[in-house]
C-alpha cells in the first residue's frame, strides 16, 4: 500500500506538470497567431470598455431574475418569466430607441455645426457602447434563467433545441458587436480595412468560433485532469478506508477468539472456520489488488496517457489555430464586400442580412478549408490519439476494477462473440432445416402421386397376367 | 452611407422576445411524432425487424417492394409527416410496400458483420416475403448505404430481385467531392472499431454536422422567425427528432463497409468478397432505377451516377432529382414527382 501511494502522488504531479506547461504553451499560440502586443492591447481595451459601462440595466436585470426564481410550477414559471422580460423588455427598447434618436440628432446636429463640440460628443460612440454592454448582460442575465427552467420541458428534443437557440443566439449576438465596430465607422466616415483591421478584436472574435466549433480545450483538459485527480485521491482514501474496516473487523475477531480459550475444540473448529471464511472474503481484495507487477503496468499505461495527452494537446492548438485563422480570413472577405458596398452608397437597414452574409461566406470557406488534406489528415490523427487515450484509460480502470465482482468489457467481448457465433450457427441450421423440410415435403408429394400411378398399372397388369412397368412420377 | 439605427435596436432586441416565444412554444410541446403511417410487424430476428405497410388503396403494382434503408439513422425520414410521406405517397400509388427496421445496435452487436446484413437478414425477408405473398420476386428499394446493400444483394442473388431502385446511393467511392469521402480516406477504422466495438451515433452525428458547419448554428436563428407558426414549428421539431435519433453501427459491419468500400473502392473493382463469394455487379441484371440527388453534399453524383455502367442490366435509367439528400424525400417537390416516377416506373416492369 505504502508503494501504491507513492506511485500515484507521483503520477497526480506529472499530470498537474502537463496541463500546467500546456496552458503556457497554448497563450503562446494564441499570442503567436493574434500577434502579441495587439492580443494584450485589445485585451486591456475591451476590458476596460466593460467595466466602464456596466452600470445601465444592472439592478434591473437582477431583480428580473430574482423574480423567475421565485417562481413555483413549470406554467407559473413561464407566464412569471415571459410577462416580466416582455415588460422589461417594451420598456428598454422603448428607451433604447428614444435615446438612439437623441444621440442621432445630436450627433447630426453637432458634428455638422461645432466640430469642437463634436470632439465633446465623442463619446457618442462610447454611450453606444454602454448600450450594447448593457443589453449583452441583460441578455446573459435571461438566458442563464432560461437554461434552469428548461430542466421543466417533459422532452429532452425540445430542452437540446432551446439550449441550441440559446447558443445559436449567443454567436448571433456576438457577430453583433464585431458588426457595430464597422458601423461605427461607417458612420464617422472613415470606414476602411485598415482601420477594421486595427479595431478588430481578435480575442473577441476567437469566442465566436470556440462557440461555434465547440473549443475550450484548456478548460475541458484542466477539468478532466482534476476530475481524474479526485478519482485517484478518491480511490486511494476508499481503499484507505476498507483497510480500517478490515483492521477493525480482525480485531474484535481476534479479542473473540482469545477469550474463548481454552473451551470445546469442536466449538473452537467451528468458530475458526468462520472467522477464517470472514477474514478470507474481506481481505481477499487487497491481496488481489497488491499484486506485484500490476503497480509496473498501471504506471507504464500512466505515462502513455501523459505522452498521448501532450501530442492530442499540440495537435489539438494547431487545429484550433487553422480554424481561427480561416475564420478570419472569412471576417476579412465579409468586411471588404462590406466596404464595397460602403464606396457605392448602399444603405444598411438590417444586420439580418449581414448575419446571412456572414454565414454563408464562413460556410463557404470553412467548408474549402475541411477538403484540404492538411485538414483531414489532422482530424484523423486527433481522433486516433482521442481513442488511444481511452484505451488507456479503460485499461487502468480495468487493472484497479479487476479484483472486484464487476464484469469488465474484454470478459463480456467473450460473451459477445460465443453468442454471435451461436445465433450465426442456428440461423445456418434453421436454413438447413427449412431446406430439408421442404425435400421432404416434396418427396412425399412425388411418392404419393407415384403411389396413385402404381396401383392404376397394378390393376391392369394382374388383369392381364404382367408386372406393372416403372412409371415416371408426376413432377409438381 | 445610410445606417438606420432605428431599425437596427429592434431587429437585435426582437431577437430576444423571440427566444421568450421559442421557449413559451417549446414548453408546451408534450410530443413530437413521427412515421405514423400504419405498419404491421411481420417478421423479426433479434433486433431486426420487417414491417408491411397497411395500404387502404387498391394495388396496382403485384410485386411486393421491400425498402432496405441505410444503418445510419432511421428509416423514420421517409414518413417524417403526413403530408411530406415518401411513403404514404407510394402506398397511395397502389405499391405493396415492406420495409426492414435495423433497429439498434448495441456491443452485444459489434461482430455482426456486413454479409450477416445481406446474405443474413435481407435474405431472409426477402424469402419471407417471397413465401408469404404471391410473388416469386421481391422488387429493392435502397436508400443510401442500404441501396449499396441492395445493390450488392441484388448482385449475389438476381434469381429473387425483380427490380433495383437505388436513391441517393453510393457505389463509386474513389470521388472525394463529398467531404465525408475525403475524410474517411484518412481514417484509422480499425482504431475506430477496436475502441468502440460498436460505433456511436454520436460520433458519426459530430462528424455530419462538420459538414455544414455554419448550419447548426444559422438554423436555430431562423426557426425563432417560425415560432408562431406551429405547424412549420412541428416540421422543424420532426427533423430534430429525426437528426438525433442516431443508432450506434455494428463493429464489424462498419469496419468493412468503411475499408473495403469508402477507403478501397473494392466493390467497384470487384474485389468485395461477402460470405465468401466475390461481389460482381455485372451479376446485376434486373431493370435498374437509379435514382440521384443534383446537390447531394454527402453522397455527391459521382459517386451514385457510375451504378448504371457497371451493372450487367439492359433495361436501366439514371434520374436527376433537383435537390439534397434529405430533400429527395422530404421535400415537396419529392411528394409531386419523385414518388408518383417510381411508382409509374415500376408499374411498368410488374409483369
Amino acid at each position: 500500500m505504502e508503494k501504491s501511494k507513492t506511485f500515484f502522488d507521483t503520477w497526480i504531479e506529472n499530470q498537474n506538470k502537463v496541463v500546467n506547461n500546456w496552458v503556457e504553451m497554448n497563450e503562446k499560440i494564441q499570442g503567436q497567431m493574434a500577434g502579441g502586443e495587439t492580443l494584450q492591447k485589445g485585451t486591456e481595451l475591451y476590458n476596460d470598455w466593460l467595466k466602464n459601462q456596466m452600470n445601465m440595466f444592472n439592478s434591473i436585470a437582477k431583480n428580473a431574475k430574482n423574480g423567475v426564481n421565485a417562481a413555483e410550477s413549470i406554467t407559473e414559471n413561464t407566464k412569471a418569466a415571459t410577462d416580466m422580460y416582455n415588460n422589461w423588455l417594451n420598456t428598454q427598447m422603448e428607451a433604447a430607441n428614444k435615446w438612439s434618436e437623441t444621440m442621432k440628432n445630436l450627433f447630426t446636429d453637432f458634428y455638422t455645426q461645432n466640430q469642437q463640440a463634436y470632439k465633446t460628443f465623442g463619446t457618442v460612440t462610447n454611450m453606444q457602447d454602454a448600450w450594447m454592454n448593457a443589453y449583452k448582460m441583460m441578455n446573459e442575465n435571461m438566458t442563464n434563467s432560461f437554461k434552469g427552467l428548461t430542466n421543466n420541458f417533459s422532452l429532452d428534443s425540445t430542452k437540446d433545441i432551446f439550449n441550441n437557440m440559446l447558443k445559436g443566439n449567443d454567436v448571433y449576438q456576438k457577430v453583433y458587436e464585431f458588426w457595430t465596430n464597422a458601423t461605427k465607422s461607417m458612420q464617422s466616415g472613415n470606414f476602411s480595412m485598415e482601420n477594421f483591421k486595427n479595431a478588430f478584436d481578435p480575442i473577441g472574435y476567437k469566442t465566436i468560433l470556440d462557440k461555434l466549433f465547440g473549443f475550450d480545450a484548456s478548460g475541458q483538459v484542466k477539468e478532466f485532469f482534476n476530475n481524474t485527480t479526485r478519482t485517484i485521491q478518491d480511490f486511494q482514501a476508499n481503499m484507505h478506508k476498507m483497510s480500517k474496516n478490515f483492521q477493525d473487523m480482525y480485531q474484535g475477531e481476534g479479542n473473540l477468539l482469545s477469550g474463548m480459550l481454552p473451551v470445546d475444540m469442536q466449538a473452537m473448529t467451528e468458530m475458526y472456520k468462520t472467522y477464517f471464511n470472514n477474514l478470507r472474503s474481506s481481505f481477499s481484495p487487497f491481496f488481489k489488488l497488491a499484486t506485484p507487477g500490476k503497480e509496473t503496468e498501471l504506471a507504464e499505461v500512466a505515462m502513455d496517457i501523459v505522452d498521448n495527452y501532450a501530442l492530442f494537446m499540440m495537435k489539438g492548438a494547431q487545429m484550433q489555430h487553422m480554424i481561427y485563422n480561416a475564420g478570419n480570413k472569412a471576417m476579412e472577405e465579409v468586411m471588404n464586400d462590406l466596404q464595397n458596398k460602403v464606396k457605392d452608397g448602399a444603405e444598411f437597414t438590417s444586420f439580418q442580412a449581414f448575419y446571412t452574409e456572414w454565414t454563408s461566406t464562413n460556410e463557404r470557406i470553412y467548408t474549402e478549408f475541411f477538403n484540404t488534406d492538411e485538414f483531414s489528415q489532422l482530424q484523423a490523427d486527433l481522433i486516433k490519439i482521442d481513442l488511444e487515450i481511452k484505451n488507456s484509460y479503460q485499461k487502468q480502470m480495468e487493472i484497479m476494477l479487476q479484483p472486484f465482482p464487476i464484469v469488465l468489457s474484454k470478459q463480456m467481448d467473450e460473451v459477445y462473440e460465443t453468442n454471435y457465433e451461436l445465433r450465426k450457427r442456428v440461423r445456418s441450421l434453421e436454413k438447413t432445416v427449412k431446406e430439408l423440410q421442404a425435400m421432404i415435403t416434396d418427396q412425399a408429394y412425388n411418392k404419393t402421386s407415384d403411389v396413385a400411378v402404381h396401383s392404376e398399372e397394378e390393376h391392369k397388369a394382374s388383369s392381364n397376367g404382367k408386372a406393372p412397368k416403372a412409371t415416371a412420377s408426376a413432377k409438381k | 452611407m445610410k445606417i438606420n439605427t432605428d431599425n437596427l435596436v429592434q431587429e437585435f432586441t426582437q431577437t430576444a422576445q423571440r427566444l421568450m416565444k421559442g421557449y413559451e412554444t417549446l414548453s408546451k410541446i408534450n410530443e413530437i411524432d413521427v412515421a405514423t403511417a400504419e405498419k404491421e410487424l411481420v417478421w423479426k430476428d433479434g433486433k431486426i425487424s420487417l414491417f408491411r405497410y397497411k395500404n387502404e388503396n387498391k394495388i396496382t403494382v403485384q410485386t411486393p417492394i421491400l425498402i432496405v434503408y441505410a444503418l445510419v439513422n432511421r428509416q423514420d425520414m421517409m414518413d417524417i409527416q403526413p403530408d411530406r410521406s415518401y411513403i404514404r405517397n407510394l402506398l397511395s400509388l397502389g405499391l405493396d410496400v415492406y420495409i426492414m427496421d435495423w433497429g439498434y445496435a448495441t456491443q452485444a452487436d459489434k461482430f455482426t458483420t456486413l454479409d450477416d446484413y445481406v446474405n443474413g437478414y435481407i435474405d431472409d425477408a426477402v424469402d419471407f416475403i417471397r413465401e408469404t405473398s404471391a410473388s416469386e420476386k421481391v422488387s429493392l428499394m435502397g436508400v443510401c448505404q442500404g441501396g449499396t446493400m441492395s445493390t450488392i444483394y441484388s448482385a449475389l442473388h438476381p434469381e429473387k430481385v425483380k427490380n433495383l431502385v437505388t436513391l441517393v446511393t453510393p457505389i463509386d467511392f474513389s470521388t472525394n467531392d463529398g467531404l465525408l469521402f475525403r475524410w474517411a480516406k484518412d481514417m484509422d477504422v480499425d482504431a475506430i472499431v477496436d475502441h468502440y466495438g460498436t460505433v456511436p451515433g454520436e460520433f458519426l452525428n459530430s462528424g455530419f454536422s462538420m459538414l455544414k458547419p455554419m448550419m447548426k448554428s444559422a438554423k436555430y436563428m431562423t426557426v425563432l422567425n417560425s415560432l408562431d407558426d406551429e405547424n412549420k414549428m412541428m416540421n422543424f421539431l420532426r427533423m430534430e427528432k429525426w437528426i438525433a435519433d442516431s443508432p450506434d453501427q455494428a463493429g464489424e459491419c462498419f469496419r468493412q463497409f468503411m475499408k473495403d468500400l469508402y477507403q478501397e473502392n473494392k466493390l467497384v473493382k470487384g474485389e468485395l468478397e461477402l460470405g465468401g463469394k466475390k461481389v460482381d455487379l455485372k451479376n446485376v441484371t434486373m431493370p435498374l432505377l437509379n435514382i440521384y440527388a443534383e446537390e447531394d453534399h454527402l453522397v455527391p453524383p459521382s459517386a451514385t451516377k457510375p451504378l448504371n455502367n457497371l451493372v450487367g442490366s439492359k433495361d436501366k435509367e439514371l434520374y436527376k432529382f433537383k435537390g439534397g439528400h434529405i430533400g429527395v424525400f422530404v421535400g415537396s417537390r419529392s411528394q409531386k414527382e419523385l414518388a408518383p416516377a417510381v411508382a409509374e416506373w415500376l408499374k411498368k416492369r410488374d409483369k
